[in-house]
């Protein structure tokens, strides 16, 4: 089949830092290079791959570089990777917000770009006029939107509040008017971007249902961003691993799945640790996974108790600071949230000043059988230095094993809790 | 010669500019979003305000009252024997809205950032749309005028309009091109260094002192100061319009005819600037 989309050695290079004078000198030498000695731009050929947590000595990433690939006329692609890896500045490249620093792209037909909902909304205009609005920003004809009027009100499920000021409905309506709008739009290609992530679990079940349709009927070739590997594995057949702004891998959707989630968490086991840093205020420097008689694991039968251990220091007493655990399913699923303040309010900030071992216990019987990882952070909203305290982030992998009822490990779903069936 | 391949990708995204020629065609073909852009400004406006549209009527008297006092009494200065009000009030909704496109537009780029930097369309919609909206706002303000006018004519005042008044909407559209134009480079120009917004502030607040809006272009007997005064673009407009409504001031066709050279030029320099910088702008803003 013809292809769709062409990207050839595209690259995007940002400057990092503040506009300042140094910029001013870098933008006079590179006019004086380029416009009057007529040579090559000097800064493109000093940026740096795009490694967030490493400190860089240029002040030029490249967000993208050198990236090829084709998708041909009704391909569905997922495109994952980590924070920062490029995804979103691939999107914004083709949607035309901002342009390559180096490389062509082609496409052949309309292209459709969601990278947000409701653009354009107004607080002050009803539901109906904004609906006008919002699609002839996305690009929509007069006459399209008119034909889908009907449509669009009815899938948003506002019909009550149309002709109410947007600014009278709750944020989980506006996302559902804007989404409604976004899924009538019918390009050739269409860009999403992390869109379902909003709303509630009914209307996000609703909108992939929606993308999926969209999808699958009319030959229409979708690129679709998301950090939720379950809707990239049901709505995508190719998909496109990014890393520090190059394509990693590009295959089938599943096994470029199961590399990104087992490639995230490669180095990680039953214990996690780190050098102590004299300068923070609060800090975890070992996290461990023991069973009840205090040694280190990461293999569980759902029928013992287990804890998850951690060394914390604390030089200097940061209000407000409250730790948050979350159990991630291989799927990509938050299977399990904990906060610290659950049970007790400002329970980290009473902490003894120096070090101190912190313990979660895990109940027998709660999370079902099938690999997990552990991710943890600490944060703060009335921190000076910014929201995140501490952020160990993926520190351990586990696997839970249902040795005692029929089913056993074939137990779906993210819970091993037994439950009685009685006779009332 | 272009190629079979050529034709068959419809888009074609490259480091160079979007814009074919000066994209204008582009923004015609996005006249619908133009209008709706244009009827949100508008009725924005008025939300949750007692007073709505009258605002409009009553803000030009207010300039009108404070002119009476500083120009007319303190300073003494003539006005064209046309009454005081009538001869502020003329001046004053004409540069106001000059003024106020060319702000609007040279902020294009920084106050839409927001909406720019999720989706494309022609950036030149939003300034365009702005001239328009603005309109309905200059012609409220041209019934206050309207008005106080009528008022002295019915009052047995020597008020006459002449034929020339039949040229304004020749003026309106010299203003809207002058301010496009200045405000495309203004803004332009200010995506990465925010310097020039300063400047260009005292630059445009200034701009209506060399321009004959608080006393007529007769009162400069300086033949230097004279010619001078009539480089300035925005001076032939309003003595055209100043002679259409009631029949004093200086008009001629040269200096119209060179008004509509500047804008040309202007709206030349500007669409290309803007077009240079509304690929690569978002990065920067």
């Amino acid at each position: 089949m013809a292809n769709a989309i062409e990207f050839e050695n595209v690259s995007k290079q940002y400057r990092l830092g503040l506009v300042s004078t140094g910029t001013l000198r870098h933008d006079i030498n590179r006019w004086w290079q380029t416009s009057i000695l007529g040579k090559e731009d000097p800064y493109l050929k000093i940026g740096e791959t795009n490694d967030r947590s490493t400190k860089g000595n240029s002040e030029y990433v490249w967000a993208l570089k050198d990236i090829n690939f084709k998708v041909e006329q009704g391909d569905v692609v997922g495109i994952i990777g980590k924070n920062g890896a490029g995804k979103s500045t691939l999107l914004k490249l083709l949607s035309r917000v901002t342009g390559p620093t180096t490389g062509v792209i082609r496409a052949h037909g309309r292209i459709g770009s969601l990278l947000e909902v409701g653009t354009g909304f107004h607080g002050e205009m009803t539901g109906r006029e904004n609906i006008f609005m919002n699609g002839a920003i996305l690009g929509m004809t007069r006459q399209e939107i008119q034909a889908k009027l009907d449509e669009i009100i009815d899938f948003s499920g506002c019909e009550r509040y149309i002709d109410t000021p947007v600014k009278r409905y709750s944020s989980g309506m506006t996302v559902r008017l804007g989404f409604a709008v976004a899924a009538f739009l019918d390009p050739e290609i269409l860009v999403v971007d992390e869109v379902l992530a909003v709303g509630d679990a009914e209307f996000q079940k609703k909108a992939i249902g929606k993308m999926k349709d969209v999808s699958s009927g009319e030959g229409r070739t979708v690129l679709f961003v998301s950090h939720n590997m379950g809707s990239i594995r049901s709505l995508c057949k190719r998909g496109i691993l990014l890393e520090n702004g190059s394509i990693k891998a590009d295959g089938e959707v599943n096994s470029i799945c199961d590399m990104y989630l087992s490639d995230s968490l490669v180095n990680l086991g039953a214990a996690w640790e780190r050098e102590f840093n004299p300068n923070k205020d609060f800090q975890i420097t070992k996290v461990e996974l023991l069973d009840s008689k205090g040694e280190g694991k990461n293999l569980f039968s759902c029928d013992e108790e287990w804890h998850v251990r951690m060394t914390a220091h604390v030089k200097n007493r940061v209000p407000g600071i409250y730790g948050y655990l979350q159990f991630t399913k291989a799927d990509g699923v938050a299977a399990w949230v904990s906060d610290s303040n659950d049970i007790v309010m400002n329970k980290l900030e009473t902490l003894p000043l120096g070090e101190s071992q912190i313990d979660i216990l895990i109940p027998k019987r709660s999370l079902a059988p099938g690999s997990y990882s552990v991710y943890l952070n600490f944060t703060s909203s009335q921190n000076i230095s910014g929201w995140n305290v501490d952020s160990p982030f993926d520190v351990c992998v586990f696997n839970m094993t249902d040795d005692r009822t029929f089913r056993g490990d074939k137990r779906p779903g993210y819970m091993s809790t037994l439950l009685d069936w009685k006779f009332v | 010669m272009k190629s079979e391949k050529d034709i068959y990708w419809t888009t074609v995204i490259t480091p160079k500019s979007y814009a074919k020629g000066f994209g204008l065609r582009d923004v015609w073909a996005k006249r619908y979003l133009i209008w709706l852009f244009i009827k949100r400004d508008i009725t924005v406006q008025f939300k949750q305000t007692i007073f709505g549209m009258g605002w409009y009527f009553v803000g030009p008297l207010f300039s009108m009252f404070m002119y009476i006092i500083v120009f007319g009494r303190i300073a003494g200065i003539p006005t064209d024997g046309v009454p005081q009000p009538v001869f502020y009030l003329s001046g004053i909704c004409l540069w106001e809205y000059f003024s106020t496109c060319l702000m609007s537009a040279s902020r294009t780029l920084q106050i839409n950032a927001g909406i720019f930097g999720k989706v494309y369309f022609p950036r030149m919609v939003m300034p365009i749309s702005m001239l328009v909206s603005k309109l309905f706002r200059f012609s409220l303000q041209l019934c206050t005028f309207a008005a106080v006018y009528i008022f002295y004519v019915a009052k047995g005042l020597e008020l006459r309009p002449t034929w020339y008044l039949l040229l304004f909407p020749v003026l309106v559209f010299l203003m809207q091109g002058l301010a496009l134009g200045l405000g495309l480079i203004i803004s332009s120009l200010t995506t990465k260094y925010r310097d020039l917004v300063n400047f260009f502030g005292v630059f445009v607040s200034l701009w209506m002192y060399a321009t004959p809006i608080v006393y007529p272009l007769s009162y400069v007997t300086d033949p230097t100061l004279h010619k001078i005064m009539l480089y300035n673009p925005l001076t032939s407009i309003i003595e055209t319009f100043k002679v259409g409504a009631y029949g004093a001031g200086e008009f001629s066709w040269t200096s119209l005819a060179y008004s509509a050279g500047c804008m040309v030029v202007l709206l030349m320099i500007g669409i290309a600037l803007f077009n240079r910088k509304e690929k690569f702008f978002i990065d920067t803003i």
